[in-house]
């Protein structure tokens, strides 16, 4: 069973890629990828762009789904906590102060910087309480709101050029990838779910409280610390590597666990796959709809995410 | 299996909850923990467990604090069910049981063949079958309760520590339950926090009244649960009522 399972996920995953190589926008058949000793430019970008969906699609869902279980809340997603307001200081700084001068790792970096900046404020105010996590989130959404703040004050002395390049930063993009950034993505992608896969139990115990956490899987505040911190280095790297995608880490653990259950043993490699296959499909979406021109990817991830868990909730109303 | 509280003080916020309670469990003896709201009988389960560090006095299981040890290996001796327990998702009943497989399965481990056994066997114990594989949070608050008892019952621990684990049933499950306790103890000791007094006359074969954080009697069950030490704990009259081989408490103000 085991095997044919993971060949299946393969194969899928094969399929969708090659799908989002083919079509959206030109048309790109396989025998114009190699052509006279050399790669096809356009294949290559789609090729990039595609790896990086699946990255981030994979590295969003797999935190959206720890931090819904570890703040018991179904509404937690991997921004919950101030990561997204936190980037989006760190990179309308580094395209105001157009340090891209500098190296072009600039706006990356210091999103990443401005992820970890806000993450460690949360944790330092909010300590470690045995409460299930409450103040951990209340202060996340605290942490954001002042980060927003920063932000909106950042946006209001650009100018419009740097406006444009904030907000489309914002949207998301996964085409600003550069390779070495992808692998490292991934590379941490893969630790992660390993990690997460070793605490899939505890995972599962910390969902019913702290008192159940001690009793099924071990000291409920380690627990938390340990896999917020992993769940927000997952969300933070997806942000240097793309800007903010909205709604894949709210909105696929949900769809998941409807359809293969809450045992984080198996959910949080559905989640990872789901949550890959998904942004890519979006991300062919939003190169499909105008021919000329693409669609942030975070619209369709929102429209798109949103209509289908629409159908879910209300299908579940009717069971 | 050996399980000793001794002088055990605790405080929230420096309000004294416990002064200076001790206990010990055995394996083969059912200890019933009863006393007014409030009195701290939670909390005393909360430290044998280790969930909670006592302020003064120790505990040990078997000779070692509970807190040395690594979670599995504790979690294999040493059961605690709380009343604080609300998924904020929707695990199934079956998921829910499948939590007291945790402490026997390795880091990377996945249930096998003997958990789904000792899973099942717990879910028929319970009575659960019918709702197997129905969400944990949209049950009613006794289903939701003998999920969580099938869990502890799927740990197969050597001491049970159980936060009122009748208070939602209904006559004829707690009824059940108690009987069910009685035959566990031949291979576990077993506490359990009760507001049901009459089943502690009938069931336990010790009882630990405490009022307002302190020892008001410790002992065998008919030495404990009379009219002068209830009096004492609740400050309501109390009488015993004996009908056939059955006892009773009455309360009257």
């Amino acid at each position: 069973m085991r095997p044919f399972k993971w060949l299946a996920v393969f194969i899928v995953v094969s399929a969708v890629l090659f799908l989002g190589v083919v079509c959206g926008g030109s048309w790109q058949p396989p025998q114009v990828w190699y052509v006279d000793g050399a790669w096809d430019p356009i294949f290559m970008l789609r090729l990039m762009r595609q790896l990086t969906a699946l990255t981030i699609g994979a590295s969003l869902a797999v935190s959206g789904a720890v931090f819904q279980t570890v703040l018991r809340n179904p509404l937690a997603e991997p921004f919950t906590l101030g990561i997204s307001g936190g980037s989006g200081v760190g990179a309308a700084l580094a395209i105001v102060l157009n340090l891209n001068a500098i190296t072009f790792l600039a706006i990356p970096l210091c999103a990443l910087l401005g992820a970890l900046g806000a993450l460690l404020l949360v944790l330092f105010c909010a300590g470690w309480r045995r409460d299930g996590g409450e103040s951990i989130l209340l202060g996340g959404v605290i942490v954001g709101t002042i980060f927003g703040s920063v932000l909106m004050y950042i946006l209001s002395v650009a100018d419009n050029d740097q406006l444009a390049g904030v907000t489309w930063w914002m949207l998301g993009d996964l085409q600003a990838a550069d390779p070495r950034l992808l692998l490292s993505a991934a590379v941490c992608l893969v630790a992660a779910l390993a990690v997460l896969r070793g605490l899939a139990g505890e995972l599962n115990a910390l969902a019913f409280g702290d008192a159940a956490s001690w009793n099924f899987g071990g000291d409920p505040v380690w627990l938390r610390k340990v896999l917020i911190v992993i769940a927000s280095l997952l969300a933070a790297g997806t942000v240097a590597l793309a800007g903010i995608i909205g709604f894949v880490g709210l909105m696929v653990p949900h769809a998941v666990r409807r359809l293969c259950g809450c045992d984080h043993r198996r959910l949080l490699f559905a989640a990872a796959l789901s949550g890959g296959v998904f942004l890519m499909l979006c991300d062919l979406l939003s190169r499909a709809v105008y021919a000329e021109r693409e669609l942030p990817v975070g619209v369709i991830t929102s429209a798109v995410g949103g209509t289908l868990f629409l159908y879910l909730l209300k299908r579940r109303g009717r069971a | 299996m050996k399980l000793v509280g001794e002088k055990l003080r605790f405080s929230y916020n420096a309000t004294p909850v416990l002064r200076d309670v001790s206990l010990t469990v055995e394996t083969g003896s059912l200890t019933m923990l009863v006393g007014p709201n409030g009195s701290g009988k939670s909390t005393m389960l909360k430290l044998l467990s280790g969930f909670l560090r006592p302020e003064c006095g120790r505990v040990t299981l078997d000779g070692v604090d509970p807190r040395s040890l690594p979670w599995r290996e504790r979690a294999r001796k040493l059961a605690f069910m709380t009343q604080e327990f609300q998924p904020g998702l929707d695990f199934s009943v079956r998921e829910t049981v499948m939590l007291g497989r945790n402490p026997h399965l390795g880091v990377f481990g996945s249930p096998g063949a003997e958990d789904l056994r000792v899973v099942n066997a717990a879910i028929r114990d319970m009575e659960l079958e019918n709702i197997a594989e129905r969400p944990v949070n949209r049950l009613s608050g006794g289903e939701r309760q003998r999920a969580m008892m099938a869990a502890v019952i799927a740990q197969k621990a050597e001491c049970l520590l159980l936060d009122e684990p009748t208070s939602a049933l209904d006559v004829r499950h707690a009824l059940k339950l108690s009987e069910y306790l009685r035959t566990l103890r031949r291979n576990c000791g077993i506490l359990m926090v009760t507001h049901d007094l009459g089943l502690a006359l009938r069931c336990a074969d010790r009882v630990l009244l405490i009022s307002s954080g302190e020892c008001v009697a410790y002992g065998a069950a008919d030495e404990v649960l009379t009219p002068e030490f209830l009096e004492r704990a609740y400050g309501c009259h109390a009488e015993i009522l004996t009908g056939g081989h059955l006892r009773s408490i009455v309360f009257y103000r």
